[in-house]
């Protein structure tokens, strides 16, 4: 049989199966794995299940959660922002240098940084909307730009950041829960509301399934993919900070292949990189199997290349299951 | 033969009969089951219930390559080439002589296969032409081409002329009667009831995924066969009501766009009134919708509404300003297939429904239900996926989307394109409808008999230019013609 015969074949074969069953399947299939590798770290480490370990993974995914909840909107309108952890530590470096070096009062860093990661985000969106050039390669040279800006601004150095306002914001506690924690739920359950009730959120469904139809139904793609990536470097932006309060620590080089990390779980999620899909809420879940992954390995002792090729393959996995899920 | 797919029973008990050595013609609505009956028969679904028999014997497809063992051959209206490979390497697709060494390919003896089929059906398509600079008709006969050199028994063919010019399609039908006397058995799938007669042998009729039933060509008439797809009364295919003609609408001016495409073309449209603009393909008709709707700038001229000039440099726009688009192509342009039909039909009126960016969505359900029940769209749920309506329910609902956004003007490309019959009366009637609550509709048109069936008033355009108007009373198939490849241009009404 030919390549392009069996091609066809397999295709009609997943057809015939049915997709509905296909994808629920599938969506077992990911819950059964998640609960597999919770069953497994929990017998194989005493500290898994305990209270304090999980709030201990839901502050450790805080980061990539924050960032995540901008990817599932950037995905969902058809793009990929791979910018995003450059973005957050030339956000950190800013602030880390305007604070200990410049002597600038935490609020203006604040301010200025943010400024920062939301020309970032317009920047990427100006060239994806006016060159017409795929996110996928505006946003990594981006990234080597933003990081390479964020070398030099910081000559290389990690700067130690003692701030008591910028402290909050990664070791602030409201209630007992640490304030990475909240902010992150709140941007989960802000971004729910923002594409089930807002106009914004429903037109970005629709650019992402079928740019031509929605601008041939009178919606301002343009308008809506600068929004997404605007919001974008503003996510990175939160992130940055929330990573200078936790670590106290400003490094240019933080977070290299986070946004990898937060593209699977965006994907796990159920998001398709053809856009027009995804769930904010399946993006949480699959930021948790990624804490729960990175912590139940950091428990077990896996060597750190190890976790390296994990997470490589996690993104494969994920990537297919995309593919799978489009049969 | 069963199939269900979901809650909907796409095919219910059908009986299909094909005789060795015939052209057999599959009549039916859009979403009659037509397309199911054929991935069956390709083995691409699996039937639920009934058999299959191939010269007698019962057969069981479990995958298409079942099906092509058999030697059934289905070329689909979009074809399967691709566009980078010359046109031997497409005909010898999937079967590629071997070279002399393992592993490679002998470029001469696939020339020479290509060649001898071409040759068998009397075509000069160059093997070495890449296939993406071929016309569309030639790409049909590399694709007929292909489905010859595994010597098929039975050729299944969908809607094979929709893109296909008189000559071409005269030129087809040889071939097929060709085919036809060399003893292949041949399915035929087409919209075109007149030519069928010109073709087919025998007829089998579906509606609503049933056999209607199966009758030889010289014993059937097309308005009988049209009544038999719709299984009622067509009293009149276009219900034209008589509708006073209101103020004048949109005034358009000295428009150019798109280079020459669109040259310094005038027109008016009024309230309650249907203005067809009438050409071949490519005349420039399709830049001038789109110009109207902000798609393409507007290199000069004006464009005045309601008596307020617009500047319609976006489609937004068009949309704010009140005027609608029914894009010439539904798949690409029109819907967002995995979106539902709520969210489809309230894509342009979306804002409507919203309160300060928030959408009130017990509003948008009502109003959604309320334009899909107006328009009749038949459908699993407003939920339900859009890409699995049939394509007169998708057009219907792209209709309805700018219904819902109060539209002004609406301006239709190609409007009944790849819609049944009886889909397409009703997007008639609801034209007339719209007329009648004073809105202007501009339908762009290739089909000569729905331009006199519906339009009050005419246009034509060629290479760019516009005549006319023309009223419907007044003119002839032979004068619109006549203007449409520039002959003639002349007076006006």
């Amino acid at each position: 049989m030919s390549i392009a015969e069996s091609r066809t074949t397999s295709a009609a074969t997943a057809a015939k199966t049915g997709k509905t069953f296909a994808r629920r399947l599938l969506d077992a299939g990911l819950l059964v794995f998640a609960v597999a590798v919770m069953v497994t770290f929990s017998l194989t480490s005493k500290y898994f299940l305990t209270p304090g370990n999980w709030i201990n993974i839901l502050l450790s995914v805080s980061i990539i959660g924050i960032i995540g909840v901008a990817m599932t909107l950037v995905i969902i309108s058809g793009g990929i922002d791979l910018s995003a952890a450059s973005t957050m530590a030339l956000v950190g470096s800013i602030q880390g240098v305007l604070i200990m070096q410049k002597g600038k009062p935490w609020w203006f860093a604040l301010l200025v940084s943010f400024a920062v990661g939301l020309l970032v985000g317009l920047l990427n969106s100006v060239v994806v909307t006016k060159l017409k050039i795929a996110p996928f390669i505006v946003t990594l040279a981006m990234s080597n730009i933003v990081r390479g800006a964020a070398y030099i601004y910081t000559t290389g150095n990690a700067i130690f950041v003692s701030s008591q306002g910028l402290e909050w914001f990664g070791v602030g506690r409201i209630a007992g829960i640490p304030v990475p924690v909240i902010l992150m739920i709140a941007a989960y359950v802000g971004m729910w509301a923002a594409l089930r009730y807002t106009v914004f959120g429903r037109y970005v469904y629709a650019v992402g399934g079928n740019p031509v139809a929605a601008r041939l139904a009178g919606i301002n793609t343009e308008k809506y993919i600068t929004g997404v990536f605007a919001f974008s470097g503003l996510a990175a932006a939160a992130a940055g900070t929330v990573l200078v309060g936790l670590t106290a620590t400003a490094m240019p080089s933080v977070g290299v292949g986070y946004e990898l990390d937060v593209v699977t779980a965006v994907l796990l999620g159920g998001a398709s990189l053809r856009g027009g899909e995804g769930s904010i809420w399946g993006t949480l879940f699959g930021v948790m199997i990624i804490g729960v992954l990175n912590n139940g390995m950091a428990l077990l002792n896996v060597p750190p290349f190890w976790q390296i090729l994990a997470k490589g393959v996690l993104l494969l996995g994920a990537v297919s299951l995309d593919a799978l899920r489009k049969r | 033969m069963s199939k269900s797919f979901g809650a909907t029973q796409a095919l219910d008990q059908v009986d299909f009969e094909l005789r060795a050595g015939e052209i057999h013609a599959l009549l039916g609505e859009n979403g009659a089951g037509k397309s199911t009956l054929i991935k069956i028969l390709a083995g691409d679904y699996g039937a639920d219930k009934g058999e299959i028999r191939y010269e007698g014997n019962v057969v069981r497809f479990r995958s298409p390559a079942d099906s092509r063992n058999l030697g059934i051959r289905v070329i689909y209206q979009e074809f399967n080439l691709v566009p980078t490979m010359t046109v031997a390497e497409n005909i010898c697709l999937g079967s590629y002589p071997s070279g002399r060494l393992p592993g490679t390919i002998s470029p001469t003896t696939m020339r020479q296969q290509a060649q001898d089929v071409l040759q068998r059906l009397g075509e000069d398509v160059p093997p070495n032409r890449l296939v993406r600079n071929l016309s569309v008709a030639q790409q049909q006969v590399v694709e007929i081409a292909k489905a010859l050199l595994r010597e098929p028994t039975v050729l299944i063919m969908d809607e094979p002329t929709s893109a296909l010019n008189d000559q071409e399609t005269d030129h087809l039908f040889k071939l097929l009667r060709y085919l036809r006397d060399r003893g292949v058995s041949i399915i035929y799938i087409s919209h075109r009831i007149d030519e069928l007669f010109k073709l087919a042998n025998r007829v089998t009729v579906l509606r609503d995924g049933r056999t209607v039933g199966t009758f030889d060509m010289s014993a059937t008439t097309p308005s009988a066969l049209v009544q038999l797809m719709v299984g009622r009364e067509l009293t009149e295919m276009y219900p034209k009501r008589q509708i006073p003609q209101g103020s004048t609408l949109l005034e358009v001016k000295d428009l150019s766009a798109a280079g020459d495409r669109v040259r310094h073309v005038s027109f008016e449209v009024h309230r309650g009134e249907i203005v067809a603009i009438f050409g071949l393909l490519g005349a420039g008709q399709s830049e001038l919708a789109q110009a109207l709707f902000g798609v393409i700038p507007i290199t000069s001229g004006t464009v005045v509404l309601e008596g307020s000039p617009l500047k319609l440099t976006s489609t937004s726009e068009a949309r704010q300003a009140g005027i609608g688009l029914v894009p010439e192509d539904r798949k690409t342009g029109g819907l967002v297939g995995q979106l539902g039909v709520k969210t489809n039909l309230t894509l342009a009126a979306l804002p409507r429904y919203a309160r300060s960016g928030l959408v009130r969505m017990q509003l948008e359900d009502h109003e959604a239900t309320r334009w899909a029940d107006r328009l009749n769209v038949k459908r699993a749920g407003m939920s339900q996926q859009i890409r699995f309506l049939s394509g007169g329910n998708q057009q219907k609902v792209i209709i309805a989307r700018w219904l819902a956004n109060q539209s002004r003007v609406l301006v239709l490309d190609q409007p009944t394109r790849g819609v049944d019959v009886g889909a397409k009366v009703e997007i008639y009637r609801l034209l007339e409808d719209l007329c009648e609550q004073g809105v202007g509709v501009v339908i762009i048109s290739i089909e000569m008999p729905e331009v006199l069936g519906v339009a009050d008033r005419v246009y034509v355009m060629c290479e760019g230019r516009m005549v006319g108007p023309y009223r419907r009373a007044e003119v002839t198939k032979h004068h619109l013609m006549s203007c449409a490849v520039g002959i003639e241009g002349g007076q006006q009404a």
